[in-house]
């Protein structure tokens, strides 16, 4: 089923979720307060229920956490503008020191002040408990204290970027998580959060929040209930339920979502599928012909691209920018004349003169002959994610017209997986990260470090590229704080895609994000986005302070 | 022996079997003659997509663009080369160690046994989903070895009891006194005596065979860019077919893949009737 | 007896065969189901090797020798646990399994009951009526409903009663603002939550056993008992029913108990359609997440209900059929 791709990485990890609800009747069942019907989410992958689970740090938890719990500062995944939140700021004393200053008078909703020590507390536990450290904070960090109303970040070395993931992580009280004794295996059944939402009631199938009435910003929240109905594997029943106007909002996959969705209330419903990062496509540079620029560069002009992302991907995904910046999210970071220079498109023709530049011909069968014989190579894509099974046949037949055999396979998920890591496959498609900053996406892609020798398990940089220019590159942009300097890298790290192709960016993931405004105004959307509806922490406390009825 | 048209004969005299040869009959045609019945490729994806039925698209297109008619016609090649494969390998499977159980009593038996028994029990759909979820490579030759792997022991169990019980007979005992070889025991004497019962295994296996095939595609656990009636089904479903309107796209498949089993059901009876005069009689 | 307990042996035997492949067959799977958990754990940032390695722990993911696993994996089935599932983390199997398994014994357990009853009913009916217009009418719809493929009929009656006519619902166990009890509305909102997954099964089940029950019946009206208690003018409906359908029905027994037994797997494809919240739901669900330890739990469940169910079945055979006592019938 296509909702697998989504099922497994239904993260905020990658923004691209394709889910399907299980039923409910929730839109017409729930009491509310005056006329305003009380809102319904379809967005909890709960497959096929739910599990009471609230712990922020565990990733099987249910997403109506995200509401409960709040972070420091909230980042624009877009943009990466920073709005203050359990932080009213924050200093690098220097690029080993960071200080942040605790906001005043904000309670847990047991009513006990919040302070810098709950937030000392919650990085401590993370130290102490590795597994619940997922994103790694510790790997950087070395100590964190609180003093008065602030908290310091003392770091092992200079790791400027790491900033987004401190200000992002949930906090959670410490008069409640210093008694619990494993809080990897805690499920926190009734959770006390600082956040805009309480849990009312939960059942396997469906769970309700109602606001805090001490939240800091009550004022802000006018959203009083939220419906979770359980939302299951089978994408046809959340369509149908899409179709009937089941939902208030929805973050679905669904095939011409126009004709299912907005034709059936044009007036009140909406999409709004913000781009999130850049999908890859990766080739073994390791292996011949990858380890070539030349024919990497072939590769893309022979692909058709644009066909991909409409095609392939029923022009949900729009085609990405050859640099992998996130666009138009990223414009200030582009260097339009080098995009201009380089200038790739589809066009065969050219990819045929750089590949007979390197000496390979075409025989008598068609076929594109290299040194060890005819050129071919095997694609794999996951089992189950349609949509790119689509797009490898798109690619298939575009190298087919210049004589390259593509064997197209359909592995599991997890042969997929460790196939890319300990790097035995050929060609294939991947998940880009997603960061408002394009140093996290370079360097998750680009970085020795996140290399690792064939047959070992490599981080995050499947193809192996290695470059000791883009290493330094990124060890300086980890160390600057000086945002000039840091555009400066970036540019140079765009000039590294363009020429030497180390992946093919092919289109941007999206965000899938249906919602009807009939009852409820203020969503986020292409002309006015405050944030990116993932409903994910921490981009929820954002949306929800925003929303009204109508 | 009687001549290969005696043996076919009880097909064509049962009226309900009849029925069946004649709509196989018509779905081989169908799969012989697709390129002259169908009016494109099945690969053509050049048409504008989920187009309703019309004179030039019986059926409507697909979201991809494809001739839903044409695909019909052309998959009927996949479904029923699996089915009949899959349905011919676990009866082969089935019958030789049902034949070598039922005929080495002893411990190579209790051996045999003990394998058929232990595949009863586990459970054939949920392996055949974890067996082809992981294996590298999806298309029609895993779906075809999934299902003979977990479909052959119920053919194997049927088959060694009546082997078993032909042993014992007088004729077998003959053969054997008078020095004939196993092989030869088996072939001239026990297996003219089980051809029913293959034949009916053989349907059985096909039946399911077909119906595990559309399930397993349908999951996409099939190759997806292979054409039959199960990845249509595939397709239709995550294209949202039936609220998108295109009822034919889901329904014509799925109604083939009844008929096709429907048939082998049917030809059953004759079958039924051969190895039990009884139920020859009427009807 | 000597023939039960020959039989109790062969089914210990096979029931730690069974146990033994549940064991091997996650570990002889290409991939690596712990990378693909760790994929699932890791934030955006990289995760260092001690997070690595604490997850790994928490999952219970060994580097031990396969043998030293094997017993260790013995030693946790007699203390009933089966480990912590990945996709449920920190829930264990047992409290995935417990959630499950009453949704499905209660859908399935019920239609197969339901089917084989209904089903041997028609087949002795279709018999006694042989060669009517009814019979030919019922026995070929039954042989085509039987063909159905079970997902395909799920989505089309999803479609027709619980999208266009809108009369049920389309999936799910009960209400969603229910909180399951045994309170009536609960028992009342689950039943009306079953019926179109339940007549889906019973549709595209009912063919085979009416099938075979009406093959056996007209063989047994055959029988020369049942000829010469007809010769002595016994009244048609007694022959029918306490002569020839209980013979009749004994083949079926083992058929019936053997389904019985596979009730635990549920019905995956059908389960699917509806997002019946049962064990094969469940299941598909641990496959497609490669969830070792649910998986291997909900096979050792099915494993063990339909080994139980052949042993029911083969006392019931020995109490119903006294040939077999005498050592005559075959394993």
């Amino acid at each position: 089923m296509n909702t697998r791709r989504m099922a497994l990485f239904a993260l905020p990890l990658i923004g691209s979720l394709t889910l399907a609800a299980c039923g409910s009747q929730g839109a017409t069942s729930t009491a509310a307060s005056g006329s305003t019907p009380p809102m319904v989410l379809s967005v909890d992958p709960g497959s096929p229920l739910y599990t009471d689970n609230w712990n922020p740090f565990s990733p099987n938890a249910v997403w109506g956490q995200a509401w409960i719990y709040e972070t420091l500062y909230y980042i624009d995944a877009q943009n990466g503008h920073q709005t203050p939140w359990l932080a009213t700021s924050y200093k690098w004393n220097s690029p080993t020191q960071l200080t942040f200053t605790i906001r005043p008078g904000v309670q847990w909703s047991n009513g006990t002040p919040f302070t810098a020590n709950d937030v000392a507390f919650t990085f401590n536990m993370l130290n102490k408990f590795p597994a619940l450290d997922t994103n790694g904070v510790w790997t950087v960090l070395k100590s964190v204290a609180a003093k008065g109303n602030t908290v310091v970040f003392d770091f092992k070395t200079p790791d400027v970027p790491a900033f987004t993931y401190i200000a992002e992580t949930p906090i959670v009280p410490e008069s409640i998580w210093s008694k619990v004794k494993n809080p990897v295996t805690y499920t926190d059944p009734h959770p006390v959060g600082t956040g805009a939402y309480l849990e009312k009631s939960y059942t396997p199938q469906e769970f309700v929040l109602v606001k805090n009435p001490h939240y800091w910003q009550a004022s802000k929240v006018k959203v009083q209930t939220i419906d979770f109905p359980v939302v299951s594997e089978n994408a046809n029943t959340v369509w149908l339920n899409l179709s009937e106007g089941k939902y208030t909002a929805a973050n679905a996959f669904a095939p011409n979502i126009q004709k299912i969705y907005i034709s059936k209330d044009p007036k009140y419903r909406h999409i709004w599928f913000a781009p999130s990062g850049a999908s890859n496509l990766l080739m073994n540079l390791t292996k011949y012909p990858f380890n070539n620029v030349t024919f990497r560069q072939a590769m893309a002009y022979a692909i058709n691209r644009p066909k991909v992302s409409s095609k392939g991907e029923y022009g949900y995904e729009p085609l990405a920018s050859m640099t992998g910046l996130t666009l138009p999210a990223n414009n200030a970071y582009l260097d339009k004349s080098l995009v201009a220079q380089y200038n790739y498109h589809y066009d065969p023709a050219k990819a045929a003169q750089l590949l007979s530049s390197m000496g390979l011909k075409k025989n008598s069968q068609g076929l594109l002959v290299g040194p060890n014989g005819p050129i071919s190579f095997t694609m794999i894509v996951p089992t189950g994610f349609s949509d790119w099974i689509e797009d490898a046949a798109i690619i298939q037949s575009n190298l087919k017209a210049l004589g390259i055999t593509v064997n197209v396979q359909t592995p599991s998920v997890s042969t997929w997986v460790s196939d890319m890591q300990t790097g035995t496959f050929d060609m294939t498609l991947n998940f880009g990260l997603n960061q408002y900053n394009p140093y996290f996406y370079y360097e998750s892609d680009l970085a020795t470090s996140n290399s690792a020798p064939i047959g070992q398990d490599a981080t995050s940089n499947y193809e192996r590229y290695s470059n000791q220019n883009v290493d330094n590159l990124l060890n300086e942009y980890a160390q600057s704080t000086s945002a000039t300097q840091q555009k400066q890298i970036i540019d140079q790290l765009e000039q590294v895609m363009l020429q030497q192709v180390p992946v093919i960016p092919m289109f941007y993931a999206a965000n899938w994000n249906e919602y009807d405004n009939r009852y409820y105004v203020g969503w986020p959307d292409a002309s006015n986005p405050y944030v990116t509806p993932t409903y994910a922490l921490p981009d929820v406390e954002m949306e929800f302070t925003h929303l009204k009825p109508r | 022996m009687t001549s290969m048209l005696g043996m076919l004969k009880p097909f064509w005299q049962n009226k309900l079997s009849r029925t069946g040869v004649i709509i196989l009959g018509i779905l081989v045609l169908m799969a012989i003659f697709a390129p002259v019945i169908a009016p494109y490729s099945p690969n053509n994806s050049s048409f504008a997509a989920m187009l309703g039925p019309s004179a030039s698209h019986l059926l409507g297109t697909t979201q991809e663009g494809q001739d839903v008619f044409s695909e019909l016609i052309y998959g009927s090649r996949q479904s029923l080369v699996v089915g009949f494969a899959a349905g011919f390998a676990a009866t082969f499977v089935g019958l030789f160690i049902g034949l070598v159980s039922g005929y080495l009593p002893g411990l190579v038996d209790d051996i045999l046994s003990y394998f058929i028994n232990v595949f009863l029990v586990i459970p054939g759909l949920p392996l055949m989903i974890i067996l082809a979820a992981y294996a590298p490579v999806h298309g029609s030759f895993l779906i075809i070895f999934v299902i003979t792997v977990t479909g052959w022991a119920w053919g194997a169990r049927v088959l060694r009891s009546q082997v078993s019980s032909l042993r014992s007979r007088d004729y077998v005992a003959a053969a054997r006194f008078a020095g004939d070889s196993m092989v030869r025991i088996i072939f001239r004497e026990i297996m003219p005596n089980m051809i029913s019962l293959v034949a009916a295994t053989f349907l059985g296996a096909a039946v399911s065979a077909i119906l595990g095939a559309a399930g397993l595609e349908f999951l996409g656990l099939g190759d997806p860019s292979i054409n039959s009636w199960g990845t249509m089904l595939y397709w239709a479903e995550n294209s949202g077919a039936l609220l998108q309107g295109q009822w034919a796209w889901l329904f014509a498949p799925g109604f083939l893949i009844a008929v096709l089993g429907t048939s082998l059901v049917l030809i059953n009876f004759a079958v039924d009737g051969m190895g039990n005069p009884r139920l020859r009689k009427k009807g | 007896m000597r023939y039960l307990v020959r039989r109790g042996i062969m089914l210990l035997l096979t029931l730690w065969s069974a146990i033994t492949l549940n064991f091997l067959l996650p570990r002889m799977m290409p991939g690596n189901p712990a990378e693909v958990m760790l994929a699932k754990f890791k934030g955006k940032g990289n995760m260092g090797p001690q997070a690595i390695h604490a997850i790994k722990v928490m999952l219970g993911i060994s580097n031990e020798s396969l043998f030293k696993q094997y017993l260790q994996y013995w030693q946790e089935i007699f203390h009933w646990n089966f480990g912590v599932s990945y996709t449920y983390f920190p829930f264990s199997v047992t409290h995935m399994i417990d959630q499950a398994l009453p949704w499905t014994l209660t859908l399935i357990g019920v239609t197969t009951v339901l089917s084989f009853v209904i089903g041997t009913l028609l087949g002795i009916w279709a018999a006694w009526t042989r060669g009517s217009l009814l019979d030919s009418v019922v026995t070929s719809v039954l042989t085509f409903t039987s063909s159905f493929p079970y997902f395909w009929f799920a989505m089309i009656v999803v479609f027709l009663l619980a999208f266009v006519t809108n009369v049920f619902p389309n999936s799910g166990g009960y209400g969603s603002q229910m909180s399951p009890g045994f309170n009536l509305s609960f028992i009342a909102s689950a039943v009306y939550h079953s019926i179109l997954p339940a007549v889906t099964i019973l549709v595209s089940s009912l063919g085979g056993w009416q099938l075979q029950m009406r093959n056996n019946m007209i063989s047994a009206l055959n029988e020369d008992y049942v000829v010469l208690a007809r010769a002595k003018g016994l009244p048609e409906r007694v022959l029918a029913i306490s002569y020839a359908a209980r013979n009749a029905i004994l083949p079926n027994m083992t058929g019936f108990a053997m389904s019985l037994g596979f009730v635990v797997s549920g019905a995956i494809l059908v389960e699917l359609v509806f997002s019946y919240p049962g064990m094969g739901t469940l299941l598909y669900n641990a496959v497609s997440n490669e969830d070792y330890p649910l998986m291997q739990g909900i096979f050792l469940m099915i494993v063990i209900g339909v080994v139980m169910a052949n042993f029911v079945a083969d006392i019931v055979n020995v109490a119903l059929d006294p040939r077999i006592r005498r050592g005559g019938g075959d394993s």
